[in-house]
This record gives structure tokens, C-alpha cells and sequence, in this order.
């Protein structure tokens, strides 16, 4: 089961448990719109392109649409519907102002130049330029999209309607971004962590993570609990993965990383596969990297007590139950991971206002989040005996349902 | 035949003279039944008309696996009539609730008169065709009838969802 059937699966979980009715959960679940466009552009060669560009916008409930806009030659439409439903359970989680979208382009820029890949992104900006605005759907990176795209759509966008860097996030900080969005998804999943922990007595400090994964999410939530006294014993990236039981200096291993391109090799470290590191000895275990990398299997062999999913969709339902069952409590990535779309609402706010925050207004702003939407879900999942991620949905279901009932069906 | 002006109050007798229901009744089997007895039964190919000559009788029709009781007849009732004009099956089955005696037409009989040119059976068939027209009328009501509360019932249902829905946020599952 992939991202976006996980995604259906703990919805629909969490909707039987509130013995919601069939027409209800296809309100719901079924989105708004879904908007395609045939995006033609001129190759650097000659020869013309023909790409297809399209987007899902889920709910407006809450507010305006918010999703990334992902290029991949391989795009899938229920796919991008879930995901874009995904939005909206996140956004609604954590209390921000949006609904969920989702959308992109199936060419694939690791064989393109980048003088097309900027044709391509602003001739889909003039096609769809007015179905997204700053208060209508504001696109953000994802797969092979990034802040320079997120300027040529702010860019193209605002040839057409006048300044608006509110039309997009993940801008660069020269360009209207925000302080603290890149590590913003990394120290959220460190506060969930901090929080999780507190609710049984613990700390950060002390306690021992593994986390799988050292692109920006692993390694900034890496760096964030090493800087907390966490004990991080053992990292993993696409080459592999290193291990140390008294914990590893995150600092140089980052360093490692910026010359090496990878943490294999770091001295003083014994190797650890992708999958071992799963089942690693830890007290918390953050996947921050593919989806469905906790299946079954792996779910009976889990050692860590705590779970703080940094990745989309990390943990399979089967497994899901299986660690319920063994008391492995986890918190679900709609809540754990939500620090980057948080970030990227004060991006939009500031945008808005055209006034800059520091950092530490934005990582402190950030942290309150955070916690207090860790709160509403524990308590939530304590009154009801309820898993976290099932309160977590339950939560957002609550939202984005009073939300449609208020604004009429 | 003894007793034809008795029959003048059979509904499809109505406009008929005495000699033209003696010509319809001529050579009809009256049937002896006991309580409980079938008339003829739902589905069994229609061969004649019946007149309930004494006694009473039930209609009763299949729904599901049971036969329910549709409405009961009382002495000149005419059943069947559409056993005399088609050979479909009949559409619903005739039982005796007491000792009843049935006067048979059958659609031999039918036939060779209305071959003949019979002006009896001719009024016959069309007070058939009117009785056959009040009651398409009546289905028809009833049909609209019923449209209409299913049409109420589900529209009672589609606001019951979202009442149980906001009470189930903003009650069951409000934090």
C-alpha cells in the first residue's frame, strides 16, 4: 500500500470510529476540482514538448487551497487526490488557515536545462494563473520543484496581478521568503518528539533516536535533538547508514555529508542498512524518508518505544496496528511533520502584512503550534482510547467538518 | 335460467337486459367451495370469469414469501375478469372464507358469443374495460402517493445526515 491508499485507509479508520455516514465521508473526501492543462512548450533543441500540468484542489472549507506542485514524468490522478486530502487533514491538525491541494507537471527535469523547466513552469502559470492567487491555492515545492521555481511562478504570476509573493511559499529568502522554513519541518518533528516525551515523564535530553533519512527533514531534526542533548545513535541516507550506541556528533557528521555526499564513512561508526535502522535499539525512531518503509514485518521487530514520523505515509496499516497493539505509540505525520507547512503559513502571512519576522519569532510561533496542537490530539486520544493517529484525524475531520457545515453544504 | 334478474347488480352486468344476462350465464358450472378453497389461484393460466353466486371470498397476493389478504368479495362480485379477454396468469389468487357457491364463464363461452355479436357480452367487455380504466386511475393516485412520501422520507433522511453529523462534531466529538 503506498502514500496515498495509507492515506485513504487512516481516514476511513478514523471516520468509522465516529460512526460517520457513507455520504458524509464522500463529502468529504471527494475534492473540489480537478483542473488538467495541456502545457506545450519550445525545447532548447527546436522540437516542441507536450506535457500534461494539472491540479487537485480538496477542500475550501477552512481556507485557501495549499499543496506543493511536484514534476515527475510519472503522475497519478487518485494519487494527487489523496495527497491533496492529505493537505487538508494537515493543515486542519494543526489550525491553519487552508485547504489541501496538490497538483504538478509529468516532465522530468533531471533531463531537462534549466531555461526549460523555467519555460514549462511559467507557461502552466499563465494557463492556470487564475485558479491560484493569495487567497484562492498557493503552490509550494515538492518533488523536483524548489524556491527558484516558486520564483518564476511568483514571477509570472505577478506580471499578470500586480506584486503578489503571497501566491507562493518556499520562496528564496531574497525573495520574499521566510526565516527558519528550511529546517521548519525538521524542528517541528523535534518539538512533537519533545512533546511526546514529556507526556511520560521524559525528555529530549537523554533520550536515544535513529532517524532514516538525512535529507532536509532527517538531518535539521538530527542536528535540532543532538542540539537538545538527544542522543542521535544511529542516521541512514540512500547510501546506507552509520551507527554509534553512545551517540553520534551530528554536527560533523554533517560536515561529513557536505563533502562525502553521504553519512557512509564517517569514522568511528559501524554500518547500518536502511531497514536495520528501523529495528534499531533506540528509545525513539524517526523515519524521515520513504513512505511504507514500516511494514509488518518490521512492526513486530520495532524496538523503539516512541515513533515521531517525519516522512508522509512511513508506516503501513497493518503495521500501524501491529505496533498499537504493542504499545509503540506513535505520532502520525500529519501532525509530527506539519512544521513545514506551518512555516510556510507564516510565510504567507508575513507576505500578506509585507512585514519580516525573525527567526526566532518564527521558531517560537512555530513551537507554540505545535504544541498546542499536540495537545488537542493527545487529549483527544486520551478521553477517546484512541491512537494518536486516529486522534489526529479525528481532529481534522472535526475542523474541516464544522468548517463546511458553517459555510453551508 | 331461475334468478337472472338477481344478478342485475353484478357490476359487469351493468346496462345488460335479463335475456342478455341469461345469454351470458347460459351454460355456466356453478362451483361448490368450502372455507378455504381456492377460486383459482395467483400465477395459473385465466380460463373464464367467476361470479360469486353465494358465500364470501378474499383476495390474497404474493409479497415476498407470504400471501397477504388485498380486499374481500361479497356475494355478485365478479372475479377474473381478465381470464375471459387474455390467458395470462392471474394476477392474484381467490380463496372462500365460507361456504360459497361460484358461478364459471369460461372463455370458450366468452368467445362464441362475442363471435356471434352478442350485444350482452359486447357491454360485458365494456364495463370490463371500465372497471380495468378506475383502476389504473386509483394506481395511478396511489403511485403518486407514494412517490411522494419516499421523495419526503428521503429528503428527511438526506437533513438527518447532516444534523447527526454536526451533533456528532460539536457533541460526541468536540474537544
Amino acid at each position: 500500500m503506498n502514500a496515498f491508499e495509507a492515506t485513504n485507509w487512516f481516514f476511513t479508520k478514523a471516520a468509522k470510529r465516529m460512526d460517520l455516514a457513507d455520504r458524509i465521508q464522500l463529502m468529504l473526501k471527494q475534492p473540489e476540482r480537478v483542473i488538467e492543462v495541456e502545457v506545450s512548450v519550445e525545447l532548447d533543441s527546436g522540437e516542441l514538448a507536450n506535457f500534461t500540468g494539472f491540479r487537485v484542489q480538496h477542500s475550501p472549507a477552512r481556507g485557501p487551497y495549499k499543496g506543493g506542485l511536484r514534476y515527475h514524468p510519472v503522475m497519478d490522478a487518485d494519487h494527487a487526490k489523496s495527497l491533496a486530502s492529505l493537505m487538508t487533514w494537515k493543515t486542519a491538525v494543526v489550525d491553519i488557515p487552508y485547504g489541501g491541494a496538490k497538483g504538478g507537471i509529468d516532465c522530468d527535469p533531471t533531463k531537462m536545462s534549466e531555461a526549460e523547466v523555467e519555460r514549462v513552469t511559467r507557461k502552466f502559470t499563465r494557463q492556470i494563473h487564475e485558479l491560484i492567487g493569495p487567497y484562492v491555492d498557493i503552490p509550494a515545492p515538492d518533488v523536483n520543484t524548489n524556491a527558484t521555481t516558486m520564483a518564476w511562478i511568483m514571477s509570472e504570476y505577478s506580471k499578470l496581478h500586480g506584486f503578489s509573493p503571497a501566491v507562493v511559499t518556499g520562496k528564496p529568502v531574497d525573495l520574499h521568503g521566510s526565516q527558519g522554513r528550511e529546517e521548519a519541518t525538521g524542528r517541528g518533528c523535534m518539538y512533537a518528539a519533545e512533546e511526546l516525551l514529556a507526556r511520560f515523564g521524559k525528555k529530549v535530553e537523554g533520550t536515544t533516536f535513529a532517524v532514516q533519512g538525512f535529507g532536509n527533514v532527517g538531518s535539521h531534526a538530527a542536528r535540532l535533538i543532538h542540539g537538545k542533548g538527544g542522543k542521535v545513535v544511529a542516521v541512514s541516507d540512500v547510501k546506507g547508514g552509520i551507527a554509534d550506541p553512545n551517540g553520534l556528533n551530528i554536527p560533523s557528521v554533517i560536515d561529513h555529508v557536505k563533502k562525502t555526499r553521504s553519512v557512509v564513512g564517517f569514522p568511528g561508526t559501524s554500518p547500518v542498512s536502511n531497514e536495520e535502522i528501523l529495528t534499531y535499539p533506540c528509545d525513539v525512531l524517526l523515519p524521515a524518508a520513504l513512505d511504507g518503509v514500516i511494514t509488518k514485518e518490521i512492526a513486530s521487530e520495532v524496538r523503539a518505544k516512541y515513533i515521531v514520523e517525519g516522512a508522509n505515509a512511513p508506516t503501513t496499516p497493518e503495521a500501524d496496528e501491529i505496533l498499537d497493539r504493542r504499545e509503540v505509540v506513535s505520532v502520525p505525520d500529519i501532525l509530527a511533520n506539519a512544521g513545514g507547512v506551518t512555516v510556510s503559513y507564516f510565510e504567507w502571512v508575513q507576505n500578506l502584512q509585507q512585514f519580516k519576522w525573525e527567526k526566532e519569532e518564527v521558531d517560537a510561533k512555530l513551537h507554540r503550534v505545535m504544541r498546542k496542537s499536540f495537545d488537542t490530539v493527545y487529549n483527544l486520544a486520551t478521553s477517546k482510547k484512541i491512537s494518536l493517529r486516529t486522534a489526529a484525524f479525528c481532529v481534522a475531520i472535526g475542523r474541516v467538518g464544522k468548517a463546511t457545515l458553517l459555510m453551508g453544504v | 335460467m331461475t334468478g337472472v334478474a338477481d344478478y342485475r347488480d353484478v357490476t359487469i352486468f351493468e346496462g345488460l337486459t335479463d335475456a342478455e344476462i341469461a345469454e351470458v350465464l347460459e351454460g355456466s358450472q356453478p362451483i361448490q367451495l368450502e372455507a378455504g378453497q381456492a377460486v383459482f389461484k395467483e400465477g395459473e393460466p385465466g380460463d373464464g370469469l367467476f361470479i360469486i353466486a353465494s358465500g364470501k371470498c378474499m383476495v390474497r397476493r404474493k409479497a415476498g414469501d407470504k400471501e397477504i389478504d388485498l380486499a374481500p368479495l361479497d356475494r355478485h362480485a365478479a372475479v377474473g375478469e381478465m381470464g375471459v379477454l387474455a390467458q395470462k396468469g392471474r394476477m392474484a389468487s381467490i380463496y372462500a372464507t365460507e361456504p360459497t357457491v361460484a358461478l364459471k364463464v369460461t372463455r370458450e363461452r366468452f368467445g362464441e358469443l362475442l363471435a356471434k355479436g352478442s350485444c350482452g357480452v359486447t357491454k360485458v367487455v365494456c364495463n370490463i374495460a371500465r372497471m380495468l380504466s378506475g383502476r389504473l386511475d386509483k394506481l395511478n393516485s396511489q403511485f403518486g402517493a407514494l412517490t411522494q412520501k419516499v421523495e419526503k422520507e428521503t429528503k428527511k433522511e438526506a437533513v438527518q445526515d447532516l444534523r447527526k453529523f454536526k451533533d456528532q462534531l460539536y457533541k460526541e466529538w468536540a474537544f
